[in-house]
């Protein structure tokens, strides 16, 4: 992964991410584990390291020089003073989920508080064979948290490429009908999603769903309202956070607290020039009788 | 950040490596190449016997850095090294002065080092590049304090080494010039101008050196090797630390920390309070050594020409207990150079002592070597052979190995008279006791022949006893003075035939038998005379038996 230049917007984000981590973890400040894709920056972790006592961090590297960036993210783990507490990872951020394991056999020692999934491409992307790496991977990540009876706070990051065959409108259509079921009116909302020109509208409900779906067994997620912005080389990202709570009251495949309803009538924040607006994209409300 | 190109480029047109004389800068373009690349195979076959020289040869390199950062900034306790393990690579860090433009392109030069020897743990210019040996790739990065620039440089030393070894199947091979050009790269960014550090990579540490990843091994070897400091648990640590700062001109510690924990120096339990002993050369010209020294601030220009040269100053601390220290790889002295280890604990024990070797491991401490014409070898298993080697062997023979072996004869003596008086002491205790319960006939002789052995064993070791001993040897002599003579009435003389209780008469034995027994009885006494309540045991048990069996 690059070295993310410094951009304002992802700064505000980090700080947003930040008071989530206050609000949950206060009282284990010091102690929390890490995991994400900080890059050689390692700006997250700047930010946040007064709450963590361990970060486990990715790196990939640039193909056939994959040493370059994973050697100048130790560099800023030693000039900032936190190589101590730091478990580097070599490798695809899917493939180390998938296998528990990175290039060098180096394991990934679940459990963790945070994680941070800064993904530089999107979401849905699928394979040849029509499976989705990312998705299976955060599946995988989500069970092996599961496996700890680990509550945790999930960012995501992702740009809108999507490769989208179809997956988003199925999604969403999936949404309807189940709606539908329950009694709930959902058309105008639904037909508002898939006709706006913006692609962080439907990404807005889309990803959160996806969460939902591979948590669903084992977690109650709880979807923040997500923020939207232009990073460096002025492409669109957009940044969700969730807090996966799984304690032994709510039984796993309960429904979430927050309905569908609910997610698909939360709002987001543009963010530009690091100033929060806050938008619901001119998309009609659900209401619920 | 992004690659400055335009420095990367002016860098890269003055970054051609000569044989020229490079530390002069008189730039002599070779008609004919002097080196070529089979001396990197060398290196890379491991110019070191012990895998772990590697990691000093770094750590070294930033022992000076950070020793010459606490001077520009006037902070004695500044700067640190780390070290993290971290497979395929190990790291080691420091926030010394970092390494500025000239300093990274001479890093490229073999051999070549403007550090001077006696000034810097490191002079040689060959250490830089061991790395090549143990890992595929060697990455260094560095910043130097008030240039916003860092530099990075990596050896592709798998990739060299196989292009060589494939020239070499052909018969061929390529200037040493070429070859480095061809595998290094170089890379300029900007850096925080306020930014000091160097980090070095060793990437993918190759399968035959795996051992360096353990970091119980690594901190161990550290631990021997380099300088930090004492353990806070070595109770004498501070007292030593004091005597080597105000003697050891160039002694210094760095803080190391392996994986986030701290190394510290060696030490071994159950030490006696240390002692020190300057090693003095030429001590023909003043006719004795001084019994005193104290550091001279002056250059040595102005030092007196006729005194004598400090060679080395040695700490050592004896085992509190009996004999050698089991610690086989702690025990003995060390010699060190700026604090870094030379050899291991056999070299001193080799070099300096002609008699009682074993007593070099009565013993655990340094040599901290302060002539610096006495030169490690490049492997530092040893130092040059000099004129300088053969006098530090010679005076520290004269002076270390004599006055260790003394303390270890007189400690030994010291024991053995303490030991002496302690059985003497139970000794007449339990025949106290016994005069109150009775004596068994048969164990009378015994117990006075235990007595007048225990009384000279005292006499004899009495003045060799330490005071307070020598107050209860007297004490012992004067009672078992009195339990002999009241024994020795006690004998019924009527029962044997010269007034003791004899065996012999009993059992009515031929005079063959008789002498048979004597000789025996000789030998265990000689055996257990300083264990009478076992030789007393071993004989009831004699007497026993053959009062039984003898007749059947």
């Amino acid at each position: 992964m690059l070295e993310e230049p410094f951009t304002i917007n992802k700064q505000k984000v980090r700080e947003l991410n930040l008071r989530l981590i206050k609000e949950h973890f206060e009282k284990r400040k010091g102690q929390l584990r890490y995991f994400g894709l900080p890059g050689e920056g390692m700006r997250d972790i700047l930010l946040w390291k007064e709450f963590f006592s361990y970060f486990c961090a990715v790196e990939r590297g640039e193909p056939g020089e994959e040493f370059l960036l994973q050697h100048n993210l130790w560099l800023s783990a030693f000039k900032y003073g936190i190589s101590d507490k730091l478990h580097l990872l070599r490798g695809e951020l899917d493939n180390i989920l998938l296998q528990s394991y990175d290039d060098y056999n180096n394991t990934v020692e679940y459990p963790f508080d945070v994680v941070t999934l800064d993904y530089c491409g999107g979401v849905i992307y699928k394979n040849s064979t029509g499976q989705s790496a990312r998705a299976n991977s955060i599946g995988e990540l989500v069970r092996n948290q599961a496996l700890h009876d680990k509550d945790f706070l999930l960012f995501l990051t992702c740009n809108l490429d999507s490769n989208d065959k179809g997956e988003i409108r199925k999604v969403f259509l999936d949404i309807q009908r189940e709606l539908n079921k329950l009694g709930v009116d959902a058309d105008q909302a639904i037909k508002g999603y898939l006709a706006h020109p913006k692609k962080e509208a439907q990404l807005k409900m889309y990803v959160p769903y996806l969460i939902r779906t591979l948590s669903a067994s084992t977690y109650r997620c709880e979807t923040f309202k997500p923020v939207y912005y232009l990073g460096n080389r002025e492409t669109h990202m957009m940044s969700f956070s969730f807090w996966m709570e799984r304690s032994s009251h709510y039984a796993a495949g309960r429904p979430n607290r927050q309905s569908l309803v609910q997610l698909l009538n939360l709002s987001a924040f543009e963010c530009i020039d690091g100033d929060l607006r806050q938008t619901d994209f001119d998309i009609p409300r659900v209401e619920v009788s | 950040m992004s690659t400055n190109n335009e420095t990367f480029k002016a860098f890269q047109q003055d970054d051609v490596l000569s044989t020229a004389d490079v530390a002069s800068n008189v730039v002599i373009k070779p008609e004919e190449e002097y080196a070529y690349g089979f001396i990197i195979e060398v290196l890379t076959s491991g110019l070191y016997p012990d895998v772990f020289h590697v990691i000093r040869e770094y750590v070294q390199n930033s022992f000076d850095a950070i020793i010459a950062w606490r001077r520009m900034i006037g902070d004695s306790r500044a700067g640190r090294v780390q070290i993290t393990t971290d497979p395929p690579s190990i790291f080691i860090f420091d926030d010394g002065t970092g390494m500025d433009r000239k300093k990274v392109r001479e890093y490229r030069y073999v051999g070549y080092s403007n550090k001077s020897m006696g000034t810097s743990a490191g002079f040689r210019g060959i250490g830089k590049l061991s790395g090549i040996s143990v890992a595929e790739k060697l990455i260094i990065t560095t910043s130097s304090y008030g240039v916003a620039e860092r530099y990075k440089l990596v050896f592709d030393a798998k990739t060299m080494l196989d292009h060589i070894l494939e020239l070499k199947r052909q018969g061929q091979n390529i200037p040493l010039n070429e070859l480095i050009q061809k595998y290094t790269t170089l890379d300029t960014k900007k850096e925080d101008a306020e930014q000091h550090y160097t980090l070095i990579e060793l990437h993918n540490i190759r399968q035959k050196s795996k051992q360096l990843l353990d970091q119980k091994e690594l901190s161990n070897y550290l631990a021997l090797n380099v300088p930090v400091d004492f353990d806070p648990d070595f109770k004498y640590g501070d007292t030593v630390d004091k005597w080597l700062r105000a003697y050891v001109k160039d002694y210094d510690t760095v803080p190391i920390m392996v994986n986030g924990t701290r190394v510290y120096k060696y030490y071994l339990p159950n030490a006696k309070l240390p002692q020190h002993e300057f090693v003095w050369g030429d001590e023909d010209k003043t006719g004795t050594a001084p019994t005193r020294y104290a550091p001279s601030e002056t250059n040595d220009s102005e030092e007196d020409a006729n005194a004598p040269k400090l060679l080395a100053f040695c700490w050592y601390c004896e085992h509190e207990e009996r004999g050698q220290f089991d610690d086989r790889q702690r025990r003995g002295l060390v010699y060190r150079v700026r604090n870094f280890a030379v050899g291991d604990n056999q070299l001193p024990r080799i070099t300096l002592w002609k008699a009682s070797p074993e007593r070099a491991f009565y013993f655990f401490g340094e040599i901290h070597v302060c002539d610096p014409e006495v030169v490690p070898s490049s492997e530092r298993g040893n130092f040059e052979e000099n004129d300088a080697r053969e006098r530090l062997y010679r005076c520290g023979s004269k002076t270390l190995s004599r006055t260790l072996n003394r303390i270890a004869g007189t400690s030994s003596d010291e024991r053995r008279a303490k030991e002496v008086i302690e059985a003497a002491e139970i000794l007449i205790s339990t025949t106290e006791t016994e005069f109150v319960t009775g004596i068994p006939k048969e164990t009378r002789l015994l117990k006075l022949v235990a007595l007048q052995n225990a009384q000279t064993g005292v006499e004899d070791r009495i003045g060799k006893a330490p005071f307070e001993y020598q107050q209860r040897g007297l004490q012992v002599i004067e009672k078992a003075t009195e339990l002999i003579q009241k024994l020795d009435t006690l004998q019924p003389k009527q029962e044997t035939r010269q007034g003791f209780y004899d065996i012999k008469d009993v059992l009515g034995v031929s005079a063959e038998s008789a002498r048979m027994y004597d000789i025996i009885m000789d030998v265990l006494r000689d055996e257990f005379g300083d264990r009478p309540d076992l030789y007393e045991r071993l004989l009831k048990r004699i007497h026993s038996a053959l009062e039984e069996r003898w007749s059947r």
